[in-house]
């Protein structure tokens, strides 16, 4: 088996928040019986928290040169991908130490790295620091991703993925995402919007949108994530990678990317909307002026939403944010427009965040008692979703918009003052089912990514489908999954349609 | 005191004493021509001949222009004519030729903003031609950068489509210069330029056909002669002689020589474009050489050719956003100092200020204001709908109303204001498109646990009839639409596909099968199904029956159609405005036969009456054939006022466009025979000033629809879209409308008159969307867009949509 070696990057603000979070224990995970299952969860919810991740592998044992050469091949991959668009610089770097195990002693013992090696990494950071046995957040992250990938691996490695699809493509189809019907926000306040659909590629590589309806039958085998290709206006295209037999292309095991170098290079600059940008959109300093203008000074809109004691504020394309809101099943958003630039709308959320987070207290009459740029674990969604589907908390975000009125701020040198501002509080509630309440206690067990989900759709709220069989799907977690299912080919199913493998 | 926040406008202030100063000296020659009608014949209306009079003087070295006075037009020369005679289009025939009688006596031009201003604003934009030079470049009134091309910034893959390969994209500035009460402004507007760098002889080179080419780019840029509509590239030649006037025998060759004597003609073997003039200011020649014609695009066309290449262009646009008002200013300071007779006069750079309140005023407040010396924000309107079967005012805010059309989809207690109680439904289905029709037709009329379904929604029964139709351009479909009866069904869906084999076929399949069916009585509604579906976007027939938007949009589309009353701007809110007035809207288009045969072009108006001041209901829907663009009023003034019912004391007039001297004469005139009040209001759309709010730095950032802004006592910017994804082609581009008011109102009533204005931007219930220009005009644009779409000049199918059918009371509007 070959070594597993991830490497994840976050930014400061997340990093914070995920030092706030609960994190699980890679130990306990890999004790767990289903280990690859309980590894996938915990990173399911951890992603969230990373601008980029990936994982390489090293055929055997690396010895301390090939460690390093391996460590300088991800650092120079998570900057090249992610910050050569921008100005930034990466504060600090932890590594894992290197140990090599002394068969005479037959124990573990850490060997210093060489320091050469140190020099250059001094050129990415001079913050870095080399842990042995110490616990460091981040670090414990990219450590649960090594181990899943490693535990995937075991189970079915890369060239197992391909072949089984390539004996029968027809029986594949991918999960691009699940897409919920999106009002403009300045006309919406509540009401149903339609059946949300599930966006996959079949294995003729057309894109098919499968609207969900009750009783519709899911089974489906998630076997690995692909790059998504690529979407250019109205054309989709499939990844550079395809083959007559494998219509997915690329296998993207382990990364967080959703499409894959050759496919990203087409928009590789819309690595932008997944990161902290420095550059405001407008002074397009990746000199594609055609993309900032298109996507970065565009207009977008802030939202808060509430998951259990939290609240969440987030941010969206003004044309799709409702849409973006019902993607997470909140019950009730606040909604404030318009933003110009992504810069302006990035820096907005934290500030937003931060204002709120000071007068949390006065949220506590209404059961909040935290405020985050990121949703709590699906887990814990699910429970809040399950015991309080129907809550309104119009009241609360009549609190919360009564207080953001008051905020005026600078942001990247535009004044924003939110009395100002158009501002909306919507209501979701009625566009989602819910499922009976007699499955709810199944529907709150750990269900991951990597077993098979069969049953017929019983309830849907954002992007999680409740089957009968008591299984929550998070089709967000599925997104680039080619999974093993059959459906009857047309894009609307029947009430009773079925999703199957 | 505190000091009001403010917006920024587009314009800029000229100094009125220095531009006093420098015309004080300045003496004009007053001329008075005699047209022999022989002469007169060549022209459409009075201001065109003396337009052309002053173009034979500057032939010669005279520079003249045509001056309004209260008396009528005159000419005047700044320096004293070389000849008394003139010849139009260099006619050799005395029979045609111009007496000029010049008086010796000249002209004080004293009123820079008054009387003389016509002729101060000839010197101020002969001061800012002069400026011209290279790599700057005009073209008419847009001054551009011919040394930066926006395109070279596409993406590679853009740049390989081939066929906009020579298009261009400067980046300059368009400009006016305005009189606001009593101060003079320059208007700055930075735009883009799109120029085609090859003409349309060069793309017969590269192999194209004269069929193709008119069907590609309809529309040329004529040198000299601004753009025209091509319509039809001849096997004649520049060489040979063309009887139509004003050539009258003569070859083109012969007239460039004495009226385009800097535009030589160098090679006779040229063929002709035939080309029909879509303005009253364009050139007037008829034909030109293919060398002289240049494909003229616009945003639209190109995302007609290509929809990535539309995107990147405007994503590249979009990224300039910011730098919008800094770009004005700069320009501004580039032309800041304009030379007039050896005289500077300055403009200032920095853009003028507009206070405003920022506190909504609802119309109960109207009354409390003495003066409008500042903008204000005004309130949404409310609006009237049926809830539990009553009429009742829905205020936007109040329960979980948003007081628009869209609370019919969401609230089971809210019906049509006035609605029939069926109505009857042809849908003609392409036979591609029989399950995709299927499965949209089930969800549009039933009732499920996602959509309420029609009849649940509107509380009107749907009686549907569908047939399959194999080709709708075809011979049998068009004698199954020849034998339905005449207004037999209230509406006709027609279901065909987004896209046919050519760009034509998808023309025509919505033009022709539409104009046929309503030749027959009946309005039309077409749906599309579009295949090309993205991870994002489903417009199939499958993907719209799951959108509930869509089918309330689809279901509103219908009744609109059928001439429901789905809202009212609310009653509450009605008794504030103009009381016992009536608002008719209109605009004039400039249609081009689709069979041209000796009229070049027919100028149309298509005046929407709408009854009360609630924007619901319209009584009136005619199109009016005129001698010229400004002859409503004074050919079809009695036809119109007739219909005006007893009971109305006051006639508010929605122009889209400026009101000229004569029509307001007409009106004037018109008010007093029939002893109604007039208001007219001149509305603009094209090139008004965009406002910018500098607390942001963004163009379209700060605003808010219902902003109104004075300008002078008469003038008004209003703000009236929300903000909307940036897209210049479709509605949502943030950019205010210019109003004028011609008529003699108290601060009160001119509130109301904005305020009724700002509202009817709300009832367009023909769409879930608020419009750019109130309905009034919005209604006659679409009537005018359809009728320039089909060509057609004598709409026959009219005279069905004038008056409801017998037995009925719902008006068709057959145009939304």
């Amino acid at each position: 088996m070959p070594t597993t070696i991830a490497g994840v990057i976050c930014h400061e603000d997340d990093f914070v928040e995920l030092e706030k979070r609960d994190l699980p224990d890679k130990d306990a995970l890999i004790r767990h019986k289903d280990s690859l299952a309980s590894l996938q969860t915990a990173f399911d919810d951890l992603a969230q928290y990373l601008t980029f991740h990936l994982v390489i592998r090293a055929e055997g044992r690396p010895g301390l040169r090939e460690m390093e050469d391996e460590y300088r091949k991800i650092l120079n991959i998570l900057r090249s991908s992610h910050l050569s668009v921008i100005t930034g610089h990466i504060k600090s770097i932890t590594l894992r130490a290197f140990s090599s195990y002394d068969k005479s002693s037959r124990k573990w013992h850490s060997v210093e790295f060489e320091g050469g090696f140190l020099e250059r990494l001094s050129k990415f950071s001079t913050n870095y620091r080399v842990l042995d046995a110490d616990y460091e957040r981040l670090l414990e992250v990219a450590k649960i991703l090594a181990s899943l990938e490693y535990q995937r691996l075991r189970s079915f490695g890369e060239p197992y993925v391909t072949s089984i699809i390539e004996k029968n493509p027809e029986e594949f189809f991918q999960i691009i995402r699940m897409r919920w019907a999106s009002p403009p926000v300045d006309e919406y306040s509540g009401g149903a919007v339609g059946s949300p659909a599930i966006v996959v590629r079949d294995s003729s590589t057309r894109i098919r949108h499968l609207y969900l309806t009750l009783l519709t039958k899911i089974s489906i085998m998630p076997i690995a994530k692909f790059c998504t290709g690529s979407q250019s206006g109205y054309e989709v295209l499939a990844c550079k990678y395809i083959k007559p037999k494998n219509p997915f292309g690329l296998p993207l095991i382990g990364s967080s990317a959703e499409q894959c170098h050759r496919c990203r290079k087409l928009f590789e600059y819309s690595i932008c909307l997944y990161q902290k940008p420095l550059c405001n959109g407008f002074q397009a300093r990746c000199g594609n002026r055609e993309f900032a203008g298109n996507v970065c000074c565009g207009l977008f809109a802030l939202y808060v939403t509430r998951f259990g004691h939290d609240l969440k504020v987030g941010t969206a394309v003004l044309s799709n944010v409702i849409g973006r809101v019902f993607e997470q099943g909140p019950g009730f958003a606040y909604v404030t427009y318009p933003i110009e630039g992504i810069l302006t709308a990035n820096l907005l959320e934290k500030t937003v965040k931060d204002y709120l987070a000071q007068r949390i207290h006065r949220y506590s009459s209404f059961g909040i008692a935290n405020a985050y740029r990121r949703s709590p674990q699906t887990i814990a969604r699910t429970r809040d979703f399950l015991e309080n589907w129907y809550r309104d908390d119009g009241r609360l975000f009549e609190l919360v918009a009564s207080d953001l009125s008051n905020l005026r701020t600078s942001v990247d040198g535009v004044q924003i003052d939110f009395a100002q501002a158009e501002n909306r509080i919507c209501s979701f509630l009625d566009s989602y089912v819910r499922p009976p309440k007699e499955l709810g206690n199944q529907y709150l067990s750990p269900t991951h990514s990597s077993r098979r989900l069969e049953g017929p759709v019983l309830g849907y709220r954002g992007s999680l489908l409740f089957l009968g069989s008591g299984i929550v799907v998070d089709i967000k977690k599925l997104h680039g999954f080619v999974v093993r299912g059959k459906y009857d080919g047309a894009e609307t199913l029947p009430s009773r349609g079925v999703i199957q493998g | 005191m505190e000091q009001k926040p403010y917006l920024h406008a587009e314009l800029f202030r000229v100094d009125l004493e220095e531009l006093r100063n420098a015309i004080s000296g300045f003496h004009a020659f007053v001329c008075s021509p005699y047209f022999p009608i022989k002469a007169e014949q060549l022209f459409s209306s009075d201001w065109l001949k003396f337009r052309h009079l002053a173009r034979l003087l500057e032939l010669e070295g005279t520079p003249a222009i045509p001056q309004w006075t209260e008396t009528g037009i005159r000419l005047l020369a700044f320096s004293k004519p070389r000849s008394d005679r003139y010849y139009p289009y260099g006619l050799p025939d005395e029979e045609t030729s111009i007496y000029l009688d010049v008086s010796e006596k000249t002209a004080d031009l004293n009123a820079p903003i008054g009387k003389d201003y016509a002729v101060t604003r000839d010197l101020l934009s002969r001061a800012v031609r002069e400026k011209v030079h290279p790599p700057l470049c005009l073209d008419g009134w847009t001054i551009y950068d011919s040394s930066s091309n926006l395109t070279s910034l596409l993406s590679e893959q853009n740049q390989r489509v081939e066929i906009l390969r020579p298009l261009q994209v400067h980046r300059g500035f368009s400009y006016q210069f305005r009189v606001f009460g009593d101060s003079l402004l320059m208007e700055i507007l930075p735009s883009s330029r799109l120029s085609y760098e090859k003409s349309y002889s060069d793309l017969i080179s590269d192999g194209w056909t004269p069929d193709k080419l008119i069907q590609q780019f309809p529309y040329a840029k004529i040198r000299g002669n601004g753009t025209q509509r091509v319509v039809a590239i001849t096997t004649q030649k520049v060489s040979q002689a063309i009887s139509d006037p004003p050539y009258l025998g003569r070859s083109f060759t012969d007239l460039v020589k004495v009226m385009y004597p800097n535009y030589p003609v160098e090679n006779q073997d040229i063929h002709l474009v035939r080309t029909a003039s879509i303005s009253r200011f364009s050139g007037d020649l008829g034909y030109c050489p293919s060398t002289w014609a240049y494909p003229s695009l616009n945003y639209l066309s190109i995302l007609n050719i290509d929809e990535n290449y539309f995107s990147g262009l405007m994503g590249i646009l979009r990224s300039y956003g910011r730098e919008r008002l800094t770009e004005a200013q700069n320009w501004a300071a580039r032309f800041s100092e304009l030379k007039i007779l050896d005289r500077v006069v300055h403009v200032d750079p920095v853009p003028i200020k507009i206070p405003y309140e920022q506190t909504p005023i609802e119309p109960v407040q109207f009354g409390k204001h003495e003066s409008i010396d500042f903008g204000h924000i005004f309130a949404p309107p409310s609006i009237t709908m049926k809830r539990y079967g009553v009429p009742t005012d829905i205020v936007q805010g109040v329960g979980t109303y948003e007081a628009t059309v869209n609370d019919l989809l969401w609230h089971n207690e809210l019906k049509p204001l006035d609605a029939p109680s069926k109505i009857s439904v042809i849908a003609y289905v392409d036979s591609s498109l029989q399950s995709g029709w299927q499965v949209l037709k089930e969800a549009l009329t039933k009732e499920s646990k996602t959509y309420r379904g029609f009849e649940q929604i509107f509380g009107v029964k749907l009686e549907l009839q569908e047939q399959i139709v194999s080709d709708f351009l075809g011979e049998e479909f068009a004698q199954r639409v020849s034998a339905l009866p005449e207004q037999g069904y209230d509406c006709a869906v027609v279901i065909v596909p987004r896209h046919m084999r050519t760009p034509l076929e998808s023309k025509l399949v919505y033009t022709r099968p539409k104009t046929m069916i309503m030749e027959r009585g009946i309005p039309v509604q077409v749906l599309t199904n579009d295949p090309r579906t993205t991870f994002s976007r489903n417009a199939t027939l499958e993907g719209k029956s799951k959108n509930n938007f869509t089918l309330f949009g689809i279901s509103i589309n219908i009744l609109a159609k059928v001439g429901t009353i789905l809202t009212a701007i609310s009653e509450s809110e009605a008794s504030e405005l103009i009381p016992d007035s009536l608002t008719i809207g209109y605009d004039v288009a400039r249609i081009v036969p689709r069979d041209l045969e000796g009229v070049k072009t027919v100028p149309l108006s298509a005046p929407v009456v709408i009854f009360d001041n609630r924007g619901a209901y319209i009584s009136h829907q005619e199109v009016y054939h005129l001698r010229n663009e400004v002859a409503l009023f004074e050919q079809h003034g009695d036809k119109v006022f007739k219909k005006i019912p007893s009971g109305v004391r006051t006639l508010i007039l929605h122009k889209n466009g400026y009101f000229t001297r004569e029509e307001l004469s007409s009106i004037g005139e018109l008010s007093k025979q029939y002893g109604i009040r007039t208001i007219p209001v001149s509305i603009r759309s094209s090139y008004v000033p965009r406002v910018v709010n500098p607390r942001h730095t963004g163009s379209d950032v700060g605003l808010k629809a219902g902003t109104v802004l004075p300008l002078s006592t008469r003038d008004y910017l209003m703000v009236t879209t929300p903000f909307r994804k940036w897209d210049i082609s479709k509605l949502g581009y943030p950019n205010p409308i210019l109003i004028t008011l011609h008529a003699s109102l108290d601060t009160s009533e001119t509130m109301r008159v904005l305020y009724h204005i700002h509202a009817l931007t709300k009832m367009q219930t023909g769409s879930q969307r608020a419009t750019r220009l109130p309905v009034s005009i919005h209604f006659a644009n679409m009537i005018a867009r359809f009728l320039n779409r089909v060509g057609d000049p004598n709409p026959t199918y009219l005279r069905f949509f004038i008056q409801a059918k017998a037995g009925d009371k719902y008006l068709p509007r057959w145009f939304v």
